[in-house]
């Protein structure tokens, strides 16, 4: 009750401050004209009745006050009064404050962007799931196998079911495979859909909930094939079916097999990565989708078959590190069924966010360096407003002593100084997270990873946060010294300059912010240079002008010497067209996901102990289309064909571990197969390497088979033709899609992609970043620049008048040039030698996180160094010449 | 007009809030009924008042309204709320366990152990 009335009261203090004012003029008039009337009525003149009344009433404006002060509203209405003067201080200096409010905008927004990233990548969760912090991605670390994943990778499903029966740490798992893309319909209007399999306890575990319908139920992930059900995404669901509810119970073709949907899952929720997922099926429908193999072993029971991915719910309270260990035991006791398997596997546990595993794909440890070079940059920002800020309250000390000696309060003035600076912080806060919201657009353009960085409410209340604490970064030291000046000392200052003490003062602040600037300089070009030494590193292929054109065609029912017939055919057709360059084939493409190592024996040498190799079966003229050198001996040709000496092109990794066996080129193998049949391959060129991980300065060997002279090697996966184009792909993609479905009408859906799109988003800003690095790069150069030059002629040019004394004293005009070079450049020299042996020492903590660069780069060191002599040589000379021609009267007579 | 002590500081409130208990009345009629109530024993500072009032409203024990006096004139009436009767007896019973202790200083007439 008495909340309400305090906050009805002040509330209309607030709001109806006018008439509150008038309704208490009103009420005093009317006891005073009281008051006079019963004097008045006890005998007494009515002047001296008035005067009386006034008398015992007491200062009226005081008691005003003390009504006003009742009224609790006061610390705002105050707060009103020093933004009202706050902002009329900033506009008489529209160029201060619109150097402060750009140069925070610019810090804020660059931050913020990046924070979206890092945000969207290694802080938010999947949508729809229920208490994901809870959830655990669980990663498997084993030492053989074809396929190596050095930070963890999928595991069979017989560990997965080994953790499951054996680790009472979790209170439940489920098991998924990777996505995958699934044909819907057939013919003109067939479409592409991401799909995956999973156990029935997905959703259960997750904590999904569903919009229609229901989820699997657990006899249907038994049986293979037997219960041909789907449950769709609720995006899925609006986008296909315009969200009619009786889409459950509808069948649906999907890789040849009709599915019948019996749910879909709740809005919000599309799969646990960041790549949406349109269609769950249980596990037992993945053989006759074409997701795993049909023939060989049952994936379910062979502990080599490495498909599945595992999450689970760690049980209330129990520490992650004993929920790994006993899942780390649980796959080692299964793992001693089968001898020939890594007996030491080893099970990493991450969470569920995108950026979760235990090791950082490049392009988490990208955005962690945009972060980190974009925080110096602001902070160089922050410092540039604050030595603004401070200098600013140095000059208008004697405004801060008449103010307080009319009886401000240091409390009422330092939330003064505090108010404006808060000013300028929230407007540049302001412009910074508009700058922001274009950089998203940026961002995703440029396709940093997760495309899905949005400015949600945590990057909104990140650059809140940014703001104000830049503000009490940058207000709150200059405001402390401004009200610390004692207001006589103030008053009786000449207002030409401040006294000597203060003029050291002010070198010194030069001096520091010289030296922050050389510090957070050179970590911002260092981490700029990592960014660049990354992108100048040379792929080994030409992605901008391919085209990968894939059809699912064994899962649609074409025998293999169809198949062949048909890219034969297409690789003809497309070969005529004139915005063709050249078509091969491969049997991955590069950069695809799927991998395939094989044993690789070195005759009279033995088995070669390598990560791999791993294999591609290509078509001739693969290496011209792809754009990948040949540095020795040839590439596949159209000439290896079945029955001619089988060939092989190795890369350049491969070539090196082979070469203390021989010359490489003219080397006969024993590849896969032949290591138990006999025979060899000849290797007749060495690639250059190709690479996906720019980061990894490893790149695995691989080789290259001619996929003319053992088409069946891999029935399983499909081919791929690769199509150059003689222009921008995209402008022929639509055209090659045509050709190739006039060719037959029977096909399942035909993808035609450029390269660039295939290679995983996080991988794409390394070739095409350089704006983006360019631009930051700009920026905190700008930023430093324009800071130090402002700071410096402001330096410069309050010694007007002492110039003007020296030059009438008879100084000459060489004599003045140098007197203030040397006054200026002396914090300069200072605050530079400083600032880089801070940096110097301090860069070793960096050294992990830079790439290409030492820590400790001369020329880095030697830029930062040059770049701020010239900023500030020029931020000197500039004022010092005006100053030695300007006639020294006018100087003199200047205050 | 002889020189009367101000009200005790602290007990302005307390005044304040008995007077209003009679019936609602306007600023200077409180100062006026205080005056009396004391038997003219001391004045309110009559400027003060305003002050008190208005915490004393923001605390919701008061509330106001514009009325008119007898004479047909547009004043400021204040009147007690439920809480500020409740407040005022707090203050009430806190003021003469004060007043009871001040007086047993006072009367003190033994020594001390």
């Amino acid at each position: 009750m008495s909340v309400w009335s305090e906050i009805r009261e002040r509330l209309r203090s607030l709001l109806f401050r006018r008439r509150e004012e008038r309704d208490l003029d009103e009420e005093i008039g009317f006891h005073i004209e009281m008051e006079t009337e019963r004097l008045v009525g006890q005998g007494v003149s009515q002047q001296e009745a008035e005067r009386r009344a006034r008398a015992s009433f007491g200062g009226i404006e005081r008691h005003k006050e003390g009504v006003r002060d009742e009224r609790g509203t006061r610390w705002l209405e105050d707060f009103g009064a020093d933004a009202r003067y706050g902002l009329r201080t900033l506009r008489r200096s529209p160029a201060f404050t619109g150097a402060a409010i750009i140069t925070l905008a610019l810090g804020i927004g660059a931050t913020t962007s990046i924070f979206g990233v890092v945000n969207a990548l290694f802080l938010r969760y999947p949508e729809g799931i229920d208490r994901p912090s809870e959830l655990v991605r669980l990663y498997i670390v084993r030492d053989e196998g074809m396929i190596q994943v050095p930070s963890g990778g999928p595991g069979s499903y017989v560990d997965y079911q080994a953790v499951r029966s054996s680790a009472p740490a979790f209170a439940g798992l489920a098991a998924f495979m990777s996505a995958r893309d699934l044909d819907l319909g057939r013919g003109v209007d067939a479409q592409r859909i991401r799909g995956r399999a999973v156990s029935q306890t997905f959703a259960p575990i997750l904590g999904v909930r569903m919009a229609e319908g229901r989820w699997f139920l657990p006899q249907e992930d038994s049986t293979v094939g037997a219960h041909a059900v789907a449950v769709i995404s609720h995006g899925f669901w609006e986008r296909v079916f315009g969200g009619d509810p009786a889409v459950v119970g509808r069948t649906l073709l999907v890789n040849g097999q009709l599915l019948t949907v019996v749910g879909v899952t709740e809005r919000g929720f599309s799969g646990i990565e960041s790549d949406p997922v349109d269609m769950w099926v249980p596990f037992s429908m993945a053989p006759p989708l074409g997701l795993t193999s049909q023939d060989s072993r049952d994936w379910r029971d062979n502990p080599a078959m490495a498909m599945v991915y595992v999450v689970g719910r760690i049980a209330g309270g129990v520490p992650w590190d004993v929920a790994a260990q006993q899942a780390t035991a649980a796959i080692r006791i299964a793992a001693e069924e089968t001898p020939e398997l890594d007996q030491t596997p080893e099970l990493l546990l991450g969470r569920l966010v995108p950026a979760g595993q235990p090791q950082r794909t490049q392009g988490e440890r990208l955005s962690l360096w945009l972060l980190a070079a974009t925080g110096l940059v602001l902070l160089i920002a922050c410092a540039n407003v604050a030595t603004l800020m401070f200098s600013r309250g140095l000059a208008r000390q004697r405004e801060t002593a008449v103010r307080s000696s009319l009886g401000a309060g240091r409390v009422r003035l330092f939330r003064q100084h505090m108010t404006e600076s808060m000013i300028v912080a929230l407007l540049g806060g302001l412009g910074g997270i508009l700058l922001a919201l274009w950089g998203a657009r940026v961002a995703a353009h440029f396709s940093l990873p997760a495309t899905a960085a949005r400015l949600d409410g945590s990057v909104l209340l990140f650059a809140l946060g940014l703001t104000l604490t830049t503000g009490v970064l940058f207000g709150g030291l200059p405001a402390w010294q401004a009200v610390r000046v004692d207001p006589a000392d103030g008053l009786k200052q000449a207002p030409a300059g401040a006294p000597r003490g203060r003029r050291r003062l002010r070198s010194a602040l030069v001096g520091l912010q010289v030296a922050l600037t050389a510090a957070l300089l050179v970590g911002a070009v260092l981490f700029l240079r990592s960014l660049r030494e990354v992108y100048a590193v040379d792929p080994g292929i030409d992605t901008e002008r391919i085209l990968v054109v894939s059809s699912d065609l064994a899962k649609v029912g074409f025998e293999l010497s169809e198949r062949e017939a048909f890219y034969d055919q297409a690789g003809r057709r497309l070969a005529q067209m004139p915005a063709v360059e050249h078509v091969s084939t491969s049997q991955f493409g590069p950069f695809s996901a799927n991998r395939y190592g094989a044993g690789f024996l070195v005759p009279g040498h033995g088995r070669l102990s390598v990560n791999g190799p791993y294999m591609d079966w290509v078509g001739g003229g693969y290496f011209e289309t792809v754009g990948t050198a040949i540095l020795q001996g040839r590439g596949i040709t159209e000439r290896d064909v079945p029955g001619s000496e089988p060939v092989a092109v190795v890369n350049e990794s491969l070539a090196a571990a082979l070469r203390p066996f021989g010359e490489v080129v003219g080397m006969c193998v024993a590849i896969g197969e032949q290591q138990r049949s006999g025979g060899c391959t000849r290797i007749v060129g060495i690639a250059e390497n190709q690479r996906s991980d720019y980061l990894d300065s490893n790149v695995d060997p691989a080789v290259y088979l001619a996929h003319a002279q053992d088409p069946e090697v891999l029935p399983w996966a499909g081919t791929d033709l690769l199509v150059r184009t003689t222009g921008d792909p995209v402008a022929h993609a639509a055209e090659v899609r045509s050709a190739l479905q006039r060719l037959r009408s029977d096909l399942p859906y035909v993808s035609v992609q450029p390269l660039e799109e295939r290679i995983r988003s996080d991988l794409r800003p390394y070739r095409v970043g350089s704006t983006l690095f360019t631009l930051f790069a700009v920026t905190a150069l700008l930023l430093a620049g324009v800071g130090l030059y402002g700071m410096l002629s402001y330096f410069i040019a309050e010694r007007r008048r002492e110039l003007g004394i020296r030059r009438s004293l008879g100084a000459d005009r060489g004599t003045i040039m140098r007197f203030v070079l040397g006054k200026g450049m002396r914090p300069v020299a200072a605050g530079l030698l400083a600032g880089l042996s801070a940096a110097y020492v301090g860069v070793t903590m960096l050294q992990g996180m830079l790439f290409g660069v030492a820590g400790r780069d001369a020329a880095t060191f030697a830029f930062v160094a040059a770049f701020l002599l010239v900023v500030a040589l020029t931020a000197c000379f500039l004022p010092a010449s005006r100053a030695a021609k300007a006639d020294p009267m006018v100087a003199l007579r200047a205050e | 007009m002889a020189n009367r002590p101000d009200v005790l500081q602290g007990t302005l409130d307390l005044l304040a809030l008995k007077a209003l208990s009679l019936g609602p009345m306007h600023g200077w009629g409180m100062a006026q009924r205080i005056e009396q109530m004391s038997r003219g024993t001391f004045a309110v500072n009559q400027g003060s008042l305003y002050p008190a009032l208005q915490r004393m409203k923001r605390k919701g024990w008061i509330s106001s309204n514009w009325g008119k006096t007898e004479n047909n004139r547009r004043a400021r009436y204040y009147s007690l709320t439920r809480s500020g009767n409740r407040q005022l007896m707090i203050e009430q019973q806190e003021w003469e366990r004060t007043a009871q202790g001040v007086n047993w200083v006072l009367q003190w007439e033994g020594g001390i152990a």
